[in-house]
């Protein structure tokens, strides 16, 4: 087997097994690289349903989603590398090392697809003893789906993402008492449907513009500190109760996984630029998945991979190098971020945002020089959900404006 | 009734009731949200997941359609309780779960 | 029958540990925890202090002025890191500066020389120009305190000496000119001379040993530990004041940044961290740098400093016979720790030439095998090297504070199973009876109510 390839892709999960399944259909020679010893990622683990709708048409638990990509991945003959963690990019060659061996690897273009890790106890300067039984929700995730482990017994929950939600469910069934979640915010980040059949099925207190403020127990956790929040999400210590507990679980967010990108490029902000191909200011790198920014849905993210996998291929061969000019994406102050940021407006393209806040019956506007391009009506907004609007072919003649109005 | 819908991710809130012996479901977006209202009103019910270790694998497990509410914690017993020899992806492992009608079904199988 | 037993397990226990074992005595290090470098040694600021802070005369500045020249060979032989980088002690009172750099002279500090502005504001590019001169002490450096706790305890091990972990002192009989030292899970231990270095349960061993009794205090001290980044490359304090060296930001012996510490001064031992104290560093460090990386912030810790009066107490006790009394082992107790060894060996009557030791090997492995921590790159094969190291370390933050694996941004998210995994199939334990670092504090608890 050759090291060189025209699309290597960098993680298999959702977003990964996309992008090699689309450049592999564009005739590219792909690789997967894959740092643990199967495909699927973070859906191995995500054994709950809710996957699948929009890419399959039908409701899949996580590991099936992945089965589904999986089996075309095979049926398409792409080659994976397991075990193999990546170290270095540079230009068209990749470093990795392959069971602690290292190895290289040459391909013309390159797709990561790395994912995203929790946010820690750490970064939200959770103060209290550093006993065992504080882990992210994943962490608690995997102990139980794939080792039959409990993190605790008696649970609290700080942060109500999706994930937190998920493990209320899963923490419940599997005979543990989740005492309470509490959500820094006034309201939360995850699905409805999660609020609805995670908690509200099993009656479990949430409880919202509360915090943790200190954890209790030095060997292990033996209770929590916590309090309300007021407007600028500071505890009013006045209101702060003890809770007895054996484990506090942290749901506070993802963080892209992007490390190896700001180590080629050292100029990274906190959120990668790139283009309607998903390619970014180097240009054999594409980028896609929660690696480039984070998506409620493996559906959405797997939807990137499969852009990102195409123009791989597409660059692999030299037919993405007549881009043109390419113009920046602005946004209104009710839009918290874009992707793609920039657009060369060579075929028609989805632009995806959060907005920061909730809005009811509101229009999303894209405008080009002043000029209404496209336009679509929401009943509804909601600042934990992605948006996205399609914007036709040839209609871009200048810098973008997006906003809700 | 006032519930949200589970069936997908947009989460529409459903209003359901009973008007001359039918089940009306208002809020709804799509049949399969109308269906789900339907259901709730009438007889709850969820898709149970679970995963469950044997030898060097773990399995993930689900029930193919959705079982009552009232049985999730017994449902959850019975596939603890029943032993599982080696399954692929797709198999069968609990025929009928306690009369429910729902299989419990293989999604994932991981060697640990 | 050992020679020396020694209670405590942190820099000081290991310093003397293996000081004794290369001057060829049967020592025993007794431990209650179950490893080594589990309360103040892990937990401070991991600076080889200069010596121009403690006053004249004091033990604190003979030991430190010491303790720093016996570095560079001591780490070598070790095989740890030490990196002399040098430290700076900002601030604008001149006079006060002086007054450092002559009492550094007075205490033998070579080495210290007052720079100011461009000079300044080189070498620590993001200080706040306000800051305009500061004390340089070229002979300061960075050692992470828990490594040099651990590889001295090892070497002692390798050559012969006996650390015993878990070692809760219950009972010390004395009979017939030695001690008869009883855990609470029944393992006795037998010594003719013994040392209480245990820092915060001094009082405890001293009560079993009727040995002297001290008023000790508890000073907290809270840190905020950055991923590596370059935001200082030395050591740069503000002004000393009565409570302490001042809330400082230092590299790493392993090229994080720390933030702190705090100095609170604490009615019990208690080492969690407050919201009010991690405020405290951010408005310190605020005050004297710009660009300070918040965002590279992974984890907060605490330690608690023992004080004892104000200076080290080291010496035979005054009630019981061949007791050994170590208290108040504050800062710069890290610096000092190789000094002080010396010092006891000189007290016992330990002289003459080190016995030729065989060196430790430390974690490195030809294959990392397969990464298991993805942030500092640990491969499978370092971690199962440090878990059949000479200690035997049962936990993950044993192995954390070896091979850096969990140190790194994502704390543990993607490895801390795996280290668990390893460390129970070396072991031959059940994944649930993994603690993460003490006894009690299982990482996983067994399924629930069905299993």
């Amino acid at each position: 087997m050759s090291s060189f390839y025209d699309v290597i892709v960098i993680g298999g999960g959702p977003s990964g097994m996309q992008a090699a399944i689309e450049a592999k259909k564009e005739g590219a020679k792909v690789l997967i690289l894959e740092c643990n010893d199967s495909l699927g990622g973070i859906l191995n683990q995500c054994i709950h349903n809710g996957f699948g709708l929009r890419q399959f048409k039908e409701e899949l638990t996580g590991p099936e989603f992945a089965y589904k990509q999986y089996s075309e991945v095979k049926k398409l003959k792409i080659p994976s590398v397991f075990g193999a963690y990546v170290t270095k990019i540079e230009g068209e060659k990749i470093t990795a090392l392959v069971r602690g061996k290292e190895k290289e690897y040459f391909s013309k273009a390159i797709v990561l697809a790395t994912g995203a890790r929790e946010r820690t106890a750490g970064e939200i300067k959770l103060a209290g003893d550093r006993g065992a039984g504080i882990y992210t929700a994943g962490t608690a995730q995997k102990m139980i789906n794939y080792y039959g482990k409990l993190s605790g017994k008696r649970v609290v929950i700080l942060g109500s993402g999706d994930i937190g939600l998920i493990m209320a469910r899963r923490m419940t069934l599997e005979g543990a008492k989740v005492l309470k979640i509490l959500e820094i915010m006034p309201s939360s980040s995850g699905l409805r449907r999660n609020i609805r059949q995670c908690v509200e099925d099993f009656e479990i207190p949430l409880e919202f513009s509360h915090t943790v403020t200190r954890v209790v127990g030095r060997e292990r956790v033996k209770g929590v500190y916590y309090a309300e929040v007021d407007e600028n999400l500071k505890p009013k210590l006045e209101t702060e109760k003890f809770l007895e507990c054996d484990c506090l679980l942290l749901s506070v967010g993802l963080i892209p996984e992007n490390t190896l990108l700001s180590e080629v490029e050292k100029n990274i902000k906190k959120q990668i630029i790139v283009n309607e191909f998903r390619q970014t200011s180097i240009k054999n790198l594409f980028i896609s998945g929660n690696s480039l920014h984070i998506h409620d849905l493996a559906d959405n993210a797997s939807e990137e991979g499969a852009i990102a996998g195409r123009s791989a291929a597409l660059f692999a061969r030299g037919a993405l190098e007549e881009l043109g000019e390419e113009y920046e994406i602005s946004f209104s102050s009710a839009i918290s971020y874009t992707v793609p940021q920039r657009v060369s407006g060579c075929g028609s393209f989805k632009i995806f945002f959060r907005a920061k806040q909730n809005f009811l019956r509101k229009k999303i506007v894209v405008r080009c020089e002043g000029e209404e391009i496209a336009s679509k009506f929401c009943v509804g907004i909601t600042s934990g959900e992605m948006q996205e609007i399609e914007v036709e072919s040839g209609k871009v003649k200048g810098p973008l404006t997006v906003s809700i109005e | 009734m006032k519930t949200i819908c589970i069936m997908c991710p947009v989460g529409c809130s459903l209003n359901v009731y009973e008007k001359n012996g039918e089940v009306i479901v208002e809020g709804n977006s799509c049949p399969r949200g109308e269906a789900y209202g339907k259901t709730e009103f009438v007889n709850p019910s969820r898709v149970v997941t679970t995963t469950k270790r044997s030898g060097a694998f773990s399995y993930s497990l689900k029930t193919d359609k959705p079982v009552p509410k009232t049985m999730i914690f017994k449902v959850m017993e019975k596939i603890k309780k029943t032993p599982l020899k080696e399954l692929d992806v797709g198999d069968v492992f609990i025929k009928n779960i306690l009369k429910t009608g729902a299989n419990i079904i293989v999604t994932g199988k991981l060697t640990i | 029958m050992y020679d020396y037993v020694i209670f405590g397990g942190g820099v000081v226990g290991a310093a003397i540990f293996n000081k004794f074992v290369r001057l060829g005595a049967k020592v025993a290090l007794l431990e209650k925890e179950l490893d080594v470098a589990t309360g103040a040694s892990k937990a401070n600021s991991g600076l080889v202090h200069a010596g121009f802070d403690a006053e004249t005369g004091t033990l604190k500045a003979k030991l430190n002025v010491r303790g720093n020249e016996l570095f560079e060979k001591l780490c070598q032989e070790l095989g740890i890191k030490f990196k002399r980088t040098g430290a700076l002690v900002v601030g604008n009172d001149e006079e006060k500066l002086k007054e450092l750099l002559a009492r550094g002279k007075k205490n033998g500090v070579k080495g210290l020389s007052i720079i100011r502005e461009e000079k300044l504001w080189k070498l620590v590019p993001n200080l706040r120009h306000e800051y305009k001169s500061a004390l340089y002490a070229k002979t300061a450096g960075l050692v992470s305190p828990y490594m040099l706790t651990i590889a001295l305890a090892e070497e002692a091990v390798i050559n012969g000496g006996q650390a015993l972990f878990g070692f809760t002192t219950k009972k010390i009989e004395k009979a017939k000119g030695c001690f008869k030292i009883y855990s609470s899970d029944k393992r006795v231990v037998e010594g003719k001379v013994v040392i209480n270095a245990t820092g915060a349960g001094y009082n405890d061993i001293a009560r079993l040993l009727k040995a002297e009794e001290r008023e000790i205090r508890f000073r907290r001290g809270e840190y905020y530990v950055l991923d590596k980044c370059d935001f200082v490359n030395l050591t740069v304090f503000p002004l000393p004041t009565k409570l302490g060296k001042g809330i400082l930001a230092t590299p790493t012996a392993s090229g994080n940044i720390l933030l702190g510490p705090t100095a609170e001064d604490i009615l019990e031992f208690d080492t969690a961290t407050t919201m009010g104290g991690l405020e405290n560093i951010s408005g310190s460090i605020t005050a004297m740098f710009d660009n300070v990386p918040f965002d590279k912030i992974i984890r907060e810790y605490s330690g608690v400093r023992v004080s004892c009066g104000d200076d080290f107490v080291i010496e035979w006790d005054k009630k019981a016979e061949r007791v050994v009394d170590i208290c108040g082992i504050n800062s710069p107790g890290l610096t000092s720790a190789p000094a002080i060894a010396e010092m006891v060996a000189e007290m016992v009557g330990l002289r003459g030439q080190e016995k030729k030791m065989i060196r430790r090997k430390g974690y490195a492995v030809k294959v990392k095998g397969e990464i298991v921590c993805r942030c500092e790159k640990v491969g499978k094969n370092e971690i199962l090297s440090a878990i059949n190291s000479p200690l035997k370390p049962c936990t993950v933050d044993g192995i954390k504070r070896r091979v850096r694996a969990g140190m790194g941004k994502c704390q543990g998210g993607y490895c801390l199973i795996d280290v668990c995994r390893l460390i129970a199939r070396e072991r031959g334990i059940k994944l649930e009876e993994v603690n993460k670092e003490h006894e009690g504090g299982a990482v996983m608890l067994s399924g629930g109510k069905y299993e």
